[in-house]
């Protein structure tokens, strides 16, 4: 299928907003962070949460009747609409208990935390449909899980370091990301696979194709793994998404004084954004309907 | 609530392609989309290991199946892609938003993206038709008479094609038209908990 670019963006943001959300409510619940930190921390995930809604608006092609979205409850957008909402719900309160002096605390903490889990299951939830074999199963879950995990954490751990946080807690969030990366490569490898062998029983006996149709994604060479995706799968997705922010966040969870530098976690995030970007432009490539009846 | 469908009898569709112009042309459908195309399925081996001429081919017209449990319905965000009393899945063009999931959704790729009014369009089967009792235009238009309009709820008998040379519509069970057929060689396209509508008659041959 065609890469839709502003869905690709809109999940990449909405899993970092999430992502953040999720550390942020978890160093809120440990009672760590300073007042500073959680309000940079709050504003990142909200520009985040903006820029994606912002390019989601470009795949709409009748934006001003965006209202229509809450219209149907049994869809995708329309909880992801209310996410949304929700979120931004959620930042205005944590933000006026900031200026106001007070901390976020356990029950803020907490509630960001399951927003943070709803969200990573609704996003991954609006693409879940059997018209796509490639979407309709848990590594769709599992992908997007790993992602706001990788993403929040490289993202928690960069406004840590430029916040200048005690080094013990920009260690701790560099460990993080390192566990995130790490979880992220092992997803995309154990999705590429699961992709790759989707046989045509699965799919109620019709093969189903790359955007090549001379080139069955079911052939057992599996196209994600050699074929024509493969650069963008392995260099993109695998290398620079999870390889090289697990090496950098290596590097920094062995020294305090690195984890506490905002070199190192902005490598990682940018990695991540890009690996992010990869393996959504993949996941479109791999997305061919069931019943592959015209090309 | 009717289930109003269209059955091919696909022995008699030679892919003459009148359904595609008729569709167009009742519909003002634009150029690129197609709310209907005929697909030819084969030249296949009757059996494995045959070679010509032991082979056989038929075509398939696939449009919207207005589903019993339409996916496209489900995933729509503002209740544009909806069911209506009648069985069949219509698009109300002044709440669709274009965001094409339902065009992502359909497991049959039937959903074009109406590019310069920007929402989603398929085969209506005629709405504005059927609605007054007239047949939809790839069935009165159907050159081999192969389509059929009916409420599948009011058993075969329903089902009706172009005029006759007496002004009367053609049944279904008018086996002076259509040969005869049972219920073993009338098809669905492949369901996934869906619910297709639309049947098709396939004699002698194998459905692939």
């Amino acid at each position: 299928m065609e890469t839709q670019w502003p869905l690709v963006l809109f999940t990449l943001f909405l899993c970092l907003s999430c992502g953040l959300m999720l550390f942020q409510g978890i160093i809120a619940t440990l009672g760590k962070g300073s007042s500073k930190f959680h309000q940079a921390a709050i504003i990142t995930s909200a520009v985040s949460l903006a820029v994606g809604g912002i390019a989601v608006f470009f795949h709409l092609k009748h934006w001003e009747r965006i209202f229509n979205g809450f219209g149907h409850i049994t869809s995708g957008i329309t909880h992801e609409l209310i996410l949304v909402v929700v979120m931004f719900v959620a930042f205005i309160a944590g933000f006026i208990m900031l200026r106001k002096g007070r901390d976020l605390g356990r029950v803020m903490g907490i509630v960001f935390i399951v927003i943070a889990v709803i969200g990573g299951f609704v996003t991954a939830h609006s693409y879940d449909m059997y018209a796509r074999p490639a979407w309709n199963n848990i590594f769709l879950y599992l992908y997007y899980y790993s992602s706001l995990l990788l993403l929040g954490a490289a993202a928690i751990w960069t406004v840590a370091s430029i916040c200048k946080e005690p080094a013990e807690l920009c260690k701790t969030t560099a460990w993080w990301t390192l566990v995130c990366a790490l979880l992220s490569l092992v997803v995309v490898i154990a999705a590429m696979v699961f992709i790759s062998n989707i046989t045509p029983s699965t799919i109620d006996g019709i093969t189903f194709y790359t955007y090549d149709p001379t080139h069955q994604a079911v052939d057992p060479s599996g196209s994600l793994a050699v074929g024509m995706s493969s650069p963008l799968f392995w260099l993109g997705a695998v290398v620079i998404g999870c390889v090289v922010p697990a090496i950098v966040a290596f590097l920094a969870a062995k020294k305090s004084e690195q984890a506490a530098k905002p070199a190192l976690p902005v490598v990682a995030l940018l990695c991540g954004i890009a690996g992010g970007v990869c393996y959504r432009v993949v996941l479109y490539m791999v997305a061919i309907a069931s019943y592959v009846y015209f090309f | 609530m009717s289930r109003y469908a269209v059955i091919t009898d696909l022995n008699r569709c030679v892919s003459c392609l009148n359904c595609v112009v008729a569709c167009k042309e009742a519909n003002g459908v634009p150029i690129g989309n197609f709310w209907i195309k005929i697909l030819r399925v084969g030249p296949n081996p009757k059996y494995p290991g045959a070679t010509y001429p032991d082979v056989e081919m038929y075509y398939l017209p696939v449009s919207c199946q207005h589903c019993e449990r339409p996916a496209c319905v489900d995933v729509c965000p503002t209740g544009a892609s909806h069911k209506t009393e009648n069985g069949s899945v219509q698009i109300d063009h002044d709440k669709c938003i274009g965001c094409q999931f339902c065009v992502m959704a359909c497991p049959y790729g039937v959903r074009y993206l109406n590019v310069e009014q920007g929402v989603v369009e398929k085969c209506t089967r005629c709405y504005q038709k059927t609605n007054e009792g007239e047949l939809p235009s790839c069935v009165t238009a159907c050159g081999g008479s192969a389509r059929f309009f009916g409420d599948l709820d009011a058993g075969y008998g329903d089902f009706r094609s172009r005029l006759d040379e007496n002004g009367n519509n053609i049944s279904l069970l008018d086996t002076s038209y259509v040969k005869p057929f049972t219920d073993d060689q009338v098809y669905a396209l492949p369901d996934s908990g869906n619910g297709p509508s639309d049947r098709f008659i396939l004699r002698n041959r194998v459905w692939r």
